[in-house]
C-alpha cells in the first residue's frame, strides 16, 4: 500500500519534467542551442572549459575532467586550431562531428563527456570522453576456480566492449534507455535477435522506460524498481559479475541489462533455481559440476532447514534423537539457562553479527573478527553453559552451507528466511517448520519475472530444463535453450554424439 | 494481512508452552519392567523404571508396587524431578511368573500410547527384574543400555527372531503364528541371553533353550547369518564336535492335503532346511579335502540338525504353540471358511511334523585336516 | 503478462488430483481395506480404482458435450437464476465445510502424535492462514504451488524400500476378500471409496483448460498415480501387519513410518507426518476453490480477496463444530460419502440439462 501511494506521490511530482526530457520536440526560437543558453546552464560549474579559436571564432565548450586530452587534441586543437572560417564549416559538416538543435541535448552531450562546438550560430557535438575508473579485474564476490577470470567494471563502455568480444555476432543487439530523472543514467539491454523472445525485450524495455526516480546507483537497486514482486524477499532478477555468465545467459536467450555505474549485471527472465548455479558447473566434467549443483541444494535446505530443525527435535520431537545421541545432547543442553528457541535466535543473530561485522571491515581486520568470533565465541559460550555445542555446530553448519549458494543476495535472503522457520519450529515444532516451508513454497509460487514462473522448471515442469538445473547434464544432453526464455530457436546445441 | 498473522504467532507461542517437551528438563524412561507383586498381594504389580542420568553410567531406577502400570506412573510422577515420557522406552522386561499370567494388559496400554516407539524390545526376565536394572554391570553404561547393546549385538552375529514391540504383537494378532520373546538371565557377573520364551497368545508357555536358540532361528524362517554348534557329529565311526558359521538357511515347508483337516485328519507336514555354512571348527581325524569325507560330514550334521528340531516340535507340540508358523502355511493352503474352523492349536500338536535338513559345507577354513 | 495465454498442462492437473485425493482418509486407508473388503483387499481397491476413472469418464463425456463450457454456463444455459443459485449456495456450503472437516480431523489427527494439549483451534488457525494465502491466488499459482507440495509429499514414497526387511508376502493370505468385519455391504465398500474423493472439482477446472492442455488424459493419469500410490500403502501395510492387527491399527500408515530408524533419526513418523499436511493443504484450498467459484458466479462484483476472506473464515468456524477425532472422523466420512453422491450425480444432471438445451436450441430453430 505505502508503495503504491508513494510511486503515486512521486509520479505527479516528476510529471513536468520527464516531459521536457523524455523527447526532443522540434528545435523552436525558445529552445535553439546555443552558446549564450549553454553557458548559462552550466554556469557555476568550475570544471566547465570554454575555448576559443580566434582564427576561425569557434567555441568549443566540454567538462574538463570527462574528455580524454588525446581525443581532445586530435579532434579539436589539431584540426581547428589553424583553420579557416571555411575549412573548419567544412570539417563540422562531416562525422563524426554532428549537429545539433536542441539546446537540451547539446547540454545532455556535454554532461556525458562530449565537447560543444559552436560556429557560427550552429552547435555541434563531438564524442572525446575518456573512461575512467578501474581497470577489469575479477570480480571479488563470485570467484571461480577454473574458467576466466575477468569481471566487470563500473564503466558500462567497457562492460559492453568485453561482452562484444565474447558474442561476436551481429544479432547482438544493444538498446540504450536513459533512466533516473537527474542521474540520467544508461541502462543498455542486449539480447540475441532471433534468439531472445521480443515479447519480453519489449515489456522489460516498458518497464524500464517506466521507471520515474531521481537517480539509480546500481543494478541490484535498478532490478527492484523493475520487478513484479517488490515486497518478496526473494531477488528475482539474477545480477552477475561475470562477463561469461552474462553471455552464456544472452546465449541462451535471456535479456541482459548494463547499468552504468554498476559492475553488476542483471538477466531476465530468472528462475529461483538459477541463483543455484555457477559458471564453474560448466567448466568442470559433467559429473562434477552435478554433484556440485546437488551439493549445493543440500546446502540449501541445511541452509533453511538445519538450525529449525534443531529447534523442533530438543522443543517437542525428543522421540526422534537416537538413543546413543540423547544423551549427549541432554548433557550439553543441561548448563544451558534458555530454551532452545531463544538459544538459537541468540546465536544465530550473533552470526550474522559476526558475517555483517566481516563484510563491513577491511579484509585485515576481518581476520582478526573471525578469530574472535570463531574462537572466543564459539568455545567460550559453550564453556560458560551458554549454549550447547550441538547448536553451535547447527548454527555454523547453516551459515557455512548458506555460503555455498552462489548468488550472495539470494543467501541473504534465504539467511533471513531462517529466522521465520526457527520461530516457527519453535513454536510447533516439526508441523509448524513444515508449514514454514509451505509458506515459503505458496510465495514462491506466486512470484513471477517477466510473466514467467519463478518455480521453473519444476512447475510448470520441463523434464529438459531439470537436466540442467538439479543436474548438470553431460553437454550432449544439452540441446535446447531454457524453455523459460521462451525462444523461437530452441537448438543449442547440434552435435550427435 | 500482516498484523492477523502477528496476532496469530502470538496466541500460538503461547498455546504451544503446554506441549513444550524440552530436551533437559524431560526424564526419558529406557526401560520398563513389569513383575508379580509377590505371593502376599498377588493381584498387584510391580512396576520398575530406569531413567538414564546425563553423566551416562548411571540411572535412576524408581520400583513401586501398584494396581496398574498407569499408577505406577503417577508414584513416579511423583518422585521424579523431571516430566517422566515414553518416547525413549527401548526395552519392556516383564518377570517370569508375570509372563506366565500373560502379559497383554501391560502390551496393550504401551502400544496404545503413540510416543512408545515399536522397536521396543519385549524381554522375559529371569530373575529379579527390580534388581537387574538397578546393578552396575562391568560392561558399563547403564542396565538399560547393556540390555539394549546386547540385544543388538546378538541380533547382528546371529539371525534368530529377537521380539520388538511390533513383531510380538503381529504375531499375537496373526492366527497361524505365536510371538516369541528373548529371555534375559541374571548371572553373578551379568546379564545372559537364555535362550526363546514361546508364548501363546500373550501367556509364556515354554522355553528353548539357549543352545536350541540357533535350531529354532533355523524353524522359524530363513536365516541370513549366524553359526551352529554341533556336539556330536557322527562321522564314520567318530563321533565329534563341529561348528559351523557364518551359515544361511532356507526354509520350506510343505504339507499333505488339507481337505479332511477340518474332520479331524492328521496334518503331514514336512519341513526342509536348506542349510549353508562355513566349517571353522573341526577335530575329526579325516582329511576334509575330498568331496566324499565332507559328504559323510554334512549328512552326519543333517541327521543331526534334524534331531535338534524334532525335539523343538515335540516341544512346541506339546505346549501347542505353534512358534514357527506353520499355521501361516496351512491357513493360505485353505479355503478360508474352513480355516476358521478348524482348531489350528489342535491340529497342529496332533500333527505329524518331521524335519528334513539339508547341510551344505561351503568352505572348511584354512586347514584341510586336523 | 504472458500468463493470460498460460494454459494448464496435462502434468499438472495430474499432480493436481493426486494431491486432491490424498488427504486424511489415506492414513487408514488400510484398515479400512481390511475391515470392509478383507483379506488381499488390494485387488478390491483396484476394482474400486476403475470404478473412479469411469466417474472421470462421466465427467469427460459432460466435457465433450458441453464442447468445454464451465459449470456455471451448462447449468444457467438451462435452470433461470433464482432456481440456480440456491443450488450453488448448497454446494458452497457443502464444500467448504468438507475442506474444513479435512483440515480439522487432520490436526486431530496429529495431536494424537503430538501437542496433544495445545488447543487444536490455535493450529488449525495457522492452516486456515495457509489456506487463505493460497486461494488467494490464481489457479496457476496455486498449481505452481501443488506441483512442489506434490515432491515433498511424494518423496514419503521413496521410505517404502525400509520395510523390506520385515515384509512377508505370507501375511497376505491366499482367500480373496474374507474376514470382514460384518460381511460386504456397499457401506463398507463406500467407505473405502472414499479415499478417492477429490476428482470430481475437475469440473471447476474446465474454464482453465482447453484442447491442448489435455484435460482428461491429465486426470487419469492422477488417478493412476494416486491409486498406485494406495496400492503401494495397501501393500506394505498388508506384508508388514499381520492381518487381523490391521483391522485394530487406528491408523497403519503412520504405524508403519514409526519402524524407520535411521542412524542420525529415529521415529521418522514424527517428520514425515507433517509432510502429510500439504497434501490436506490443496484437498481443503481445491474444495475452497469449487466453493469460490460457486460464490464468484453469484457475486461476480465482489472486491477482490473478500470472497477468499470469507470462505477462509467459514472454515475456522465450521472447524469449531468437530471437537473430538471420532466427531472429525465421522464428519468427514458422512461428508464424503455425500460427495460421492454427488461426484456421480452431478455430470449426470449436467448431461441432462446439455441434451435439453440441445433439444431447446433445436425447437427454437424449427
Amino acid at each position: 500500500m505505502k508503495f503504491r501511494i508513494a510511486k503515486m506521490l512521486l509520479r505527479l511530482l516528476a510529471a513536468p519534467q520527464s516531459q521536457a526530457t523524455s523527447s526532443a520536440p522540434p528545435s523552436s526560437p525558445d529552445d535553439r542551442a546555443t552558446l549564450e543558453r549553454t553557458l548559462h546552464e552550466l554556469n557555476d560549474c568550475m570544471d566547465l572549459v570554454h575555448r576559443k579559436f580566434p582564427s576561425n571564432g569557434m567555441d568549443v565548450v566540454y567538462f574538463a575532467y570527462l574528455v580524454g586530452n588525446d581525443d581532445l587534441y586530435r579532434d579539436i586543437i589539431q584540426p581547428f586550431s589553424n583553420a579557416t572560417v571555411q575549412e573548419a564549416a567544412a570539417r563540422l559538416a562531416c562525422l563524426p562531428y554532428t549537429e545539433v538543435q536542441n539546446s537540451n541535448v547539446c547540454i545532455d552531450g556535454i554532461l556525458e563527456g562530449m565537447a560543444a562546438i559552436f560556429l557560427k550560430g550552429k552547435a555541434y557535438l563531438i564524442r572525446i570522453d575518456e573512461a575512467e575508473g578501474r581497470s577489469i579485474a575479477q570480480s571479488e564476490t563470485e570467484t571461480v576456480i577454473s574458467g576466466p577470470h575477468d569481471g566487470f567494471v563500473e564503466n558500462l563502455e567497457q562492460n559492453l566492449s568485453v561482452l562484444r568480444r565474447r558474442i561476436k555476432s551481429s544479432h547482438l543487439k544493444t538498446i540504450e534507455l536513459p533512466v533516473g530523472e537527474i542521474s540520467k543514467t544508461n541502462v543498455v539491454l542486449a539480447y540475441l535477435e532471433g534468439i531472445a523472445n521480443p515479447d519480453f525485450v519489449e515489456a522489460l524495455k516498458e518497464r524500464i522506460k517506466s521507471v520515474e526516480i531521481d537517480s539509480v546507483m546500481d543494478a541490484n537497486m535498478f532490478v527492484q524498481l523493475i520487478d513484479e514482486n517488490p515486497n518478496s524477499v526473494f531477488p528475482q532478477f539474477l545480477t552477475t559479475e561475470r562477463p561469461d555468465a552474462v553471455a552464456s545467459k544472452i546465449l541462451g536467450g535471456r535479456i541482459a541489462g548494463f547499468v552504468d555505474g554498476s559492475p553488476s549485471v542483471f538477466c531476465s527472465p530468472t528462475s529461483f533455481f538459477d541463483f543455484f548455479s555457477s559458471p564453474d558447473d560448466y567448466y568442470q566434467r559433467w559429473l562434477l559440476g552435478t554433484s556440485l549443483r546437488i551439493l549445493r541444494l543440500v546446502g540449501f535446505l541445511i541452509t533453511i532447514c538445519f538450525t529449525a530443525f534443531y529447534v523442533s527435535i530438543t522443543t517437542f520431537h525428543y522421540e526422534m534423537i537416537p538413543h546413543t545421541m540423547l544423551l549427549n545432547l541432554t548433557e550439553s543442553r543441561s548448563r544451558v539457562p534458555f530454551p532452545p528457541l531463544i538459544e538459537a535466535l541468540l546465536m544465530e543473530t550473533t552470526i550474522e553479527l559476526l558475517r555483517e561485522a566481516g563484510a563491513r571491515l577491511p579484509t585485515k581486520i576481518g581476520q582478526t573478527i573471525g578469530i574472535v568470533g570463531g574462537i572466543v565465541i564459539g568455545q567460550a559460550a559453550v564453556q560458560a553453559g551458554f549454549t550447547s555445542n550441538i547448536l553451535i555446530i547447527a548454527v555454523a553448519t547453516s551459515a557455512i552451507a548458506s555460503f555455498v549458494i552462489p548468488s550472495y543476495i539470494m543467501s541473504a535472503s534465504l539467511r533471513l528466511i531462517r529466522f521465520g522457520l526457527i520461530i516457527l519450529a519453535g513454536v510447533l515444532g516439526n508441523l509448524g517448520l513444515l508449514m514454514g516451508i509451505g509458506f515459503v513454497i505458496i510465495h514462491l509460487a506466486g512470484i513471477t519475472n517477466l510473466g514467467t514462473s519463478y518455480l521453473t522448471p519444476l512447475a510448470p515442469f520441463n523434464a529438459g530444463d531439470v537436466l540442467d538445473t538439479f543436474v548438470r547434464g553431460p553437454f550432449w544432453a544439452l540441446r535446447k535453450r531454457p524453455s523459460i526464455v521462451k525462444s523461437s530457436n530452441r537448438t543449442r546445441n547440434k552435435m550427435r554424439r | 494481512m500482516k498484523a492477523a498473522a502477528c496476532w496469530l504467532l502470538m496466541l500460538v507461542c503461547l498455546a504451544g508452552c503446554t506441549d513444550q517437551r524440552v530436551l533437559e528438563k524431560m526424564g526419558f524412561i529406557r526401560t520398563i519392567s513389569f513383575d508379580v507383586a509377590g505371593q502376599d498381594n498377588a493381584n498387584m504389580l510391580k512396576v520398575t523404571i530406569s531413567i538414564p542420568k546425563s553423566s551416562q553410567n548411571e540411572s535412576i531406577v524408581y520400583t513401586t508396587v501398584a494396581h496398574s502400570s498407569k499408577q505406577a506412573r503417577a508414584v513416579f510422577d511423583r518422585q521424579n524431578d523431571r516430566r517422566l515420557v515414553n518416547g525413549q522406552i527401548r526395552q519392556i522386561l516383564f518377570g517370569e511368573a508375570l509372563a506366565k499370567q500373560g502379559i497383554w494388559k501391560h502390551l496393550d496400554a504401551t502400544m496404545r500410547d503413540p510416543s512408545v516407539g515399536i522397536h521396543a524390545h519385549v524381554v522375559v526376565a529371569e530373575g529379579d527384574t527390580e534388581k537387574m536394572l538397578s546393578r552396575k554391570y562391568p560392561q558399563g553404561g547403564t542396565a538399560g543400555e547393556y540390555i539394549d547393546n546386547l540385544l543388538r549385538a546378538e541380533s547382528a552375529t546371529r539371525d534368530i527372531p529377537h521380539a520388538n514391540l511390533h513383531t510380538f504383537i503381529r504375531d499375537y494378532y496373526d492366527d497361524g503364528i505365536e510371538p516369541v520373546a528373548t529371555i534375559l538371565k541374571e548371572t553373578p557377573s551379568s546379564l545372559l541371553i537364555d535362550g526363546v520364551a514361546l508364548f501363546k497368545k500373550d501367556k509364556y508357555v515354554a522355553r528353548v533353550p539357549a543352545a536350541d536358540k540357533m535350531y529354532f532361528g533355523l524353524l522359524r524362517d530363513s536365516v541370513d547369518t549366524g553359526e551352529l554348534n554341533m556336539d556330536d557329529i557322527r562321522m564314520g565311526k567318530e563321533s565329534l564336535p563341529v561348528s559351523l558359521s557364518y551359515i544361511h538357511s532356507r526354509r520350506k515347508i510343505r504339507f499333505s492335503s488339507v481337505k479332511g483337516l477340518t474332520a479331524g485328519t492328521p496334518l503331514k507336514v514336512t519341513i526342509h532346511l536348506r542349510i549353508r555354512g562355513s566349517l571353522l571348527e573341526f577335530y575329526g581325524g579325516e582329511a576334509l579335502d575330498n568331496a566324499a569325507n565332507q559328504k559323510k560330514l554334512e549328512a552326519g550334521m543333517s541327521r543331526y540338525v534334524e534331531e535338534k528340531c524334532n525335539a523343538l516340535i515335540a516341544l512346541m507340540q506339546q505346549n501347542k504353540t505353534d512358534s514357527i508358523g506353520i499355521g501361516q502355511h496351512v491357513r493360505n493352503a485353505m479355503k478360508y471358511a474352513s480355516w476358521r474352523q478348524l482348531e489350528w492349536d489342535d491340529t497342529f500338536s496332533k500333527a505329524d511334523i518331521t524335519v528334513r535338513a539339508d547341510v551344505k559345507i561351503k568352505d572348511i577354513g584354512k586347514l584341510t585336516r586336523s | 503478462m504472458a500468463k493470460a495465454n498460460e494454459k494448464l498442462n496435462r502434468i499438472h492437473i495430474a499432480l493436481l488430483i493426486y494431491m486432491i485425493e490424498l488427504d486424511v482418509t489415506v492414513f487408514a486407508l488400510p484398515r479400512l481395506v481390511a475391515k470392509n473388503i478383507g483379506t488381499n483387499g488390494w485387488v478390491g481397491l483396484l476394482a474400486l480404482t476403475c470404478v473412479a476413472c469411469f466417474n472421470i469418464w462421466l465427467f469427460q463425456i459432460v466435457y465433450r458435450m458441453g464442447k468445454g463450457q464451465s459449470f456455471f454456463q451448462i447449468v444457467e444455459a438451462v435452470v433461470p437464476k433464482w432456481c440456480a443459485y440456491p443450488f450453488y449456495l448448497v454446494l458452497t456450503v457443502f464444500w467448504i465445510a468438507i475442506g474444513s472437516f479435512i483440515g480439522k480431523d487432520f490436526i486431530l489427527i496429529f495431536q494424537t502424535l503430538t501437542f496433544q494439549s495445545s488447543s487444536s483451534m490455535m493450529i488449525f488457525s495457522l492452516y486456515c492462514l495457509m489456506v487463505y494465502v493460497l486461494l488467494v491466488k490464481d489457479i496457476y499459482s496455486i498449481l505452481k504451488a501443488v506441483t512442489l507440495f506434490f515432491l515433498m509429499t511424494a518423496s514419503v514414497n521413496l521410505l517404502a524400500p525400509f520395510f523390506f526387511q520385515d515384509w512377508k508376502l505370507i501375511r497376505f493370505t491366499t482367500s480373496l476378500f474374507q474376514g470382514t468385519e460384518g460381511g460386504h455391504t456397499l457401506h463398507g465398500w463406500t467407505e473405502v471409496y472414499t479415499v478417492f474423493v477429490g476428482y470430481e472439482l475437475c469440473l471447476f477446472l474446465f474454464p482453465y483448460v482447453d484442447k491442448k492442455s489435455k484435460l482428461f488424459q491429465g486426470m487419469y493419469t492422477g488417478q493412476l498415480l494416486i491409486g498406485l500410490v494406495q496400492q503401494l500403502a495397501v501393500w506394505v501395510s498388508f506384508g508388514f501387519f499381520s492381518f487381523p492387527e490391521l483391522k485394530v491399527l487406528a491408523y497403519p500408515v503412520i504405524h508403519t513410518l514409526e519402524y524407520i530408524e535411521f542412524p542420525f533419526i529415529n521415529r521418522v513418523e514424527n517428520l514425515v507426518f507433517p509432510f502429510f499436511l500439504f497434501s490436506n493443504l490443496v484437498s481443503t484450498v481445491l474444495f475452497a476453490f469449487a466453493g469460490l467459484s460457486c460464490l464468484k458466479q453469484m457475486f461476480p462484483q465482489a472486491r477482490p480477496k473478500l470472497l477468499e476472506l470469507f470462505i477462509v473464515i467459514a472454515i475456522f468456524g465450521l472447524g469449531y463444530i468437530p471437537k473430538l477425532l471420532r466427531e472429525a472422523e465421522a464428519l468427514v466420512f458422512h461428508s464424503f460419502f455425500v460427495e460421492i453422491g454427488v461426484a456421480f450425480v452431478l455430470p449426470l444432471l449436467l448431461m441432462v440439462l446439455l441434451q435439453i438445451g440441445k433439444l431447446r436450441k433445436k425447437g427454437v430453430k424449427a
